[in-house]
């Protein structure tokens, strides 16, 4: 089977810092991926690179066997409808109904007229709604999206993601700003969503507990570069200690930057 | 992810993608303003002695002659008792002259949100094609916000004659530029999320603006556009002095004729159009928030 998503080689730099460094991984459909690592590890990079929001210096990023590094405007947008995207903050839209946020994971597909006159249609409509209820809230289908929990908001961006039928879906901290219970379940609805529709999910946590329940596979990263990779079932304590150094704030290792001061040289005594 | 990313969240500001540059980069945070209260003692006294000279010589350049008042008071006085009755002849032409004040603010008011609502798409920052679209956009409308509806009108006047139809061209040229950068403003201040999250689906600007953005800012287009016709009803009372139409005209006419008890009576007309408009506006305004 051939990979949604396959990273290869990615580097990336932000004035002289690496950000990134040789990150490579494939992910199958229907396959969650967790990525953790310390602030300042290169997971927002990484989303970014991979949603094309940022061009990386070095190497690829494949969708479906499209290399979004090379491509641009009319290529790109049609690239993108194959990636759901799942925020921190939901980012749905105030004042719509749940339903017509879901229904903005249609926009790509819909005849504009539909659009303008906003009149998608009943067939599509009926299609939102059956994601809205595979995420448990068809009885919240007509409420207003700013009326509704943090934990609901995030499950109708999850129905959001998978009304546009995407093939990959990429969850940036979907569950930093919920309380410990809306996430677990928000996390679950998820999985349960990639599984069913052969969704591969890419999932950037902070909570390394989290990820036992939730994932198929750990990426972790540290200092932009991948030093985990292991199915969920074997990630061990000894790996959380990889990842997170408790001495380590997250810079890259000292002989990754110019050091300061005097060095030595060998016309000194 | 980053530090700066939990700060912007907590801040509530909808940034999904935090700026990495401001991490790496590894700028120090900017320095906190000084609190107020603690600027040394002699600074602020100059700083006061500069203010209360200021003041004084524009007390100077205005003229202000509390004399003067004393002596024109009892003059004043005088006309008030001398408008005392009021006289309602010609009332219905009176109201026939308030009902064209209404008309010029309502057309001119709805002319300029049309223009309005096509010139705010290259103004808002979030909306422009292109910077380079922005900046003529925004000069295009200070410059008619600059020029007040009265000096417009009085340009009209003297190219399509007297008569309401100049004020209503007036009204329109001033209200567009006013209302073109509130309308931008409006715009840009609506979260960027939710419409990032629209546009990465793969969808045209044309259906994210549509539907992702126009439910969302609508209700705060159509608060401005009533809080315009509020302003222009008393801004188009004051234009019928140059001739452009309305009962300002008859106000003036009055004025020349020292007809008091008329003036008296379009008075009363005036304060209660306003009244009632700024009360209905009002209520519509409320139930859109």
């Amino acid at each position: 089977m051939a990979p949604v998503l396959s990273v290869q080689g990615l580097g990336h730099r932000y004035g002289g810092a690496p950000v990134l460094r040789g990150v490579s991984f494939d992910v199958m459909p229907g396959e969650v991926v967790a990525v953790i690592g310390p602030s300042g590890a290169g997971k927002t990079t990484l989303f970014r690179a991979t949603t094309a929001l940022l061009r990386p210096e070095e190497g690829h990023v494949e969708v479906a066997g499209r290399d979004l590094v090379r491509l641009g405007g009319n290529e790109l947008r049609q690239a993108r409808r194959e990636i759901g995207l799942i925020f921190q903050h939901y980012n749905l839209v105030r004042r719509l109904s749940a339903i017509d946020n879901v229904l903005v994971g249609r926009l790509a597909h819909l005849p504009t007229w539909r659009v303008l006159a906003r009149r998608p249609g009943a067939e599509e409509r009926a299609r939102a709604r059956e994601c809205l209820d595979r995420v448990g809230l068809a009885d919240r289908a007509d409420a207003r999206a700013d009326t509704l929990s943090g934990g609901q908001q995030q499950r109708v961006a999850i129905a959001r993601a998978l009304a546009q039928s995407s093939r990959l879906v990429l969850a940036d901290e979907p569950v930093a700003s919920l309380d410990p219970a809306s996430a677990t379940g928000v996390l679950a609805t998820l999985r349960a969503v990639a599984t069913e529709h052969d969704i591969a999910v890419v999932c950037s946590l902070h909570q390394v507990e989290l990820v036992a329940g939730f994932a198929h596979r750990v990426i972790g990263l540290r200092s932009g570069q991948m030093v985990l990779d292991v199915p969920s079932a074997e990630f061990a304590p000894e790996d959380r200690a990889t990842v997170y150094d408790p001495l380590d704030s997250g810079r890259p290792p000292a002989t990754n930057l110019s050091v300061a001061g005097p060095s030595p040289s060998p016309s000194s005594p | 992810m980053t530090d700066t990313a939990a700060q912007r969240g907590q801040d509530g500001v909808s940034d999904s993608y935090p700026n990495v540059e401001d991490v790496a980069t590894g700028q120090p945070p900017r320095s906190a303003p000084p609190v107020p209260g603690t600027l040394p003692r002699i600074r602020r006294a100059s700083l006061a002695l500069v203010l209360v000279a200021g003041f004084v010589l524009c007390v100077r350049l205005a003229e202000v002659d509390p004399g003067a008042l004393a002596e024109g008071l009892p003059k004043m006085v005088g006309w008030a008792t001398r408008a005392w009755p009021p006289s309602f002849d010609g009332f219905d032409l009176l109201l026939r002259r308030a009902a064209e004040t209404v008309a010029i603010a309502v057309v001119g008011t709805t002319i300029a949100a049309a223009a309005a609502l096509l010139a705010c798409v290259p103004a808002a920052r979030n909306l422009t094609p292109t910077r380079f679209l922005r900046i003529p956009a925004r000069w295009v409308l200070n410059a008619c916000r600059g020029i007040d509806s009265f000096v417009f009108a009085l340009l009209f006047v003297a190219a399509v004659g007297l008569g309401p139809f100049a004020g209503t061209l007036g009204i329109a040229f001033h209200t567009f530029g006013s209302m073109g950068k509130l309308f931008a403003e409006t715009i840009e201040g609506m979260p960027a999320g939710p419409l990032e999250a629209a546009e990465l689906t793969g969808a045209s600007r044309l259906k994210v603006v549509r539907w992702a953005l126009l439910p969302d800012v609508l209700p705060g287009l159509v608060s401005v556009g009533l809080y315009m016709l509020e302003f222009n009803i008393r801004a188009s009372i004051v234009l019928g002095v140059v001739g452009a139409g309305g009962i300002g005209q008859q106000l003036k006419n009055a004025i020349d004729l020292l007809n008091f008890p008329r003036l008296f009576t379009i008075i009363l007309i005036i304060v209660a159009m306003v009244a009632a408009v700024d009360q209905l506006s009002a209520r519509l305004r409320a139930r859109l928030a």
